[in-house]
């Protein structure tokens, strides 16, 4: 069977509706799917300088995110910050482990993990590597969608600080930390969406 | 007639259409990323679970989710409290982003998906009905109720250290919400719905 890609028969797949249409060399105009109304283009918009710009956004923004407290509990005048590191130990010192392992998988390995590929991936394709083209595919298929779990630790927040603010005897505050690491999760989500894994194979082709 | 054909989103490659048979799942031979699964039934089983959707997003919305008592004191909490919360102590863009994400976008889905799913049930062309179906599809990332669903098992365990807390009707609404969603997500044929729109209009 003979291999052959939408680019090199002069067509482009819509993003949204999937529909087959033929490319059209009008540079001035802005090009629209017949059938779904969404832009059309060939590849995503220049993916390696938007995705590399994202993701180093996100890694400095990591920074301040593991330094300051997500949130500050304060019972009976005792206060405690508790950064997202802090608030994992104190999990497992509690003998909670399994939501310290939860906390662990969403707040710390997966956004770690999906910078690390997508930054590997962006290498990869800039060096023009032609091997593990399918393990590459697969890889970035695996971090597309797990981006937005590392939003549970904000969402724990949002519902701790309402439950609690019961006046004196209790109340928790959201720290600054919330602030910087819902802007991770929100960068690397941007960055998986505007890498083109299709640029994995094009390397193969010419 | 010529095989109808279809490029592979991850990869590019073409690939023969074959004959639609309900239930049958297509990858793409290089890649192996998905290229369309095929659902039976898919209007009427999904026109139902939104509707379901409409209704359960109500009281998982505005009633309490947690019940708590502490000291004599009674508490409740609901999904807006907690978004309220965060305005209040200064964080306005973490309120406006728990917002959209957990309430704003799960209701578009579902009053798009609905406008969708009633122009095709009813074979007749709605004006809007393409937009919708398009923005259903850009917004599914955005949409975090199972993230969220997970956030409030791990606070209700974690809460339950400081004080009796107590599980409330809206705690079930929206876990009932979190399964149809779910449900209309894996019933949902987006590929016959963009045919079918195609053809009506």
């Amino acid at each position: 069977m003979k291999l052959t890609t939408a680019l090199k028969e002069n067509l482009q797949s819509c993003h949204v509706c999937k529909k087959l249409c033929k490319v059209v060399h009008a540079p001035e105009k802005k090009k629209y799917c017949p059938r779904c109304g969404g832009r059309l283009h060939v590849r995503k918009v220049q993916p390696i300088v938007r995705t590399w710009a994202f993701l180093i956004a996100a890694v400095v923004l990591y920074i301040p995110a593991n330094i300051y407290p997500m949130m500050t509990v304060n019972v009976l005048g005792k206060t405690k910050p508790d950064t997202i590191l802090s608030g994992i130990i104190a999990l497992f010192e509690s003998g909670m482990w399994y939501l310290g392992i939860i906390v662990l998988i969403a707040s710390f390995i997966v956004p770690v993990v999906k910078i690390l590929v997508l930054g590997f991936l962006l290498i990869s394709v800039q060096l023009n590597w032609k091997w593990q083209t399918r393990e590459r595919s697969a890889m970035y298929r695996a971090i597309e969608f797990i981006g937005r779990w590392s939003m549970l630790d904000i969402f724990v927040v949002s519902i701790s600080i309402a439950v609690v603010s019961l006046g004196k005897a209790a109340t928790i505050y959201a720290g600054l930390g919330v602030r910087a690491f819902a802007m991770v999760v929100i960068l690397t989500m941007f960055a998986s969406m505007t890498f083109d894994p299709r640029l994995i194979w094009d390397q193969r082709q010419s | 007639m010529a095989k109808e054909r279809i490029a592979c989103q991850y990869c590019d490659l073409l690939v023969e259409a074959g004959v639609r048979i309900a239930g049958q799942k297509a990858r793409c031979p290089r890649c192996g990323g998905s290229l369309y699964t095929c659902k039976s039934d898919s209007v009427n089983r999904s026109l139902v679970l939104v509707l379901a959707g409409l209704v359960l997003y109500i009281p998982a919305n505005f009633f309490p989710i947690f019940i708590l008592k502490t000291m004599g004191n009674i508490r409740y909490n609901t999904l807006l409290a907690g978004v309220l919360e965060f305005g209040n102590q200064g964080l306005w863009d973490i309120a406006l982003l728990v917002f959209i994400t957990s309430m704003v976008v799960p209701l578009i889905k579902l009053l798009s998906l609905l406008f969708v799913l009633i122009s095709v049930y009813i074979n007749r062309h709605f004006r809007g009905a393409t937009f919708c179906l398009r923005w259903y599809h850009n917004l599914d990332e955005w949409g975090m109720l199972g993230v969220f669903m997970l956030a409030m098992l791990v606070a209700l365990t974690k809460l339950d250290t400081f004080a009796r807390v107590y599980i409330g009707v809206g705690f079930y609404s929206f876990l009932g919400l979190l399964l149809v969603t779910k449900m209309v997500a894996t019933c949902l044929d987006e590929q016959y719905l963009w045919e079918r729109l195609e053809e009506l209009q």
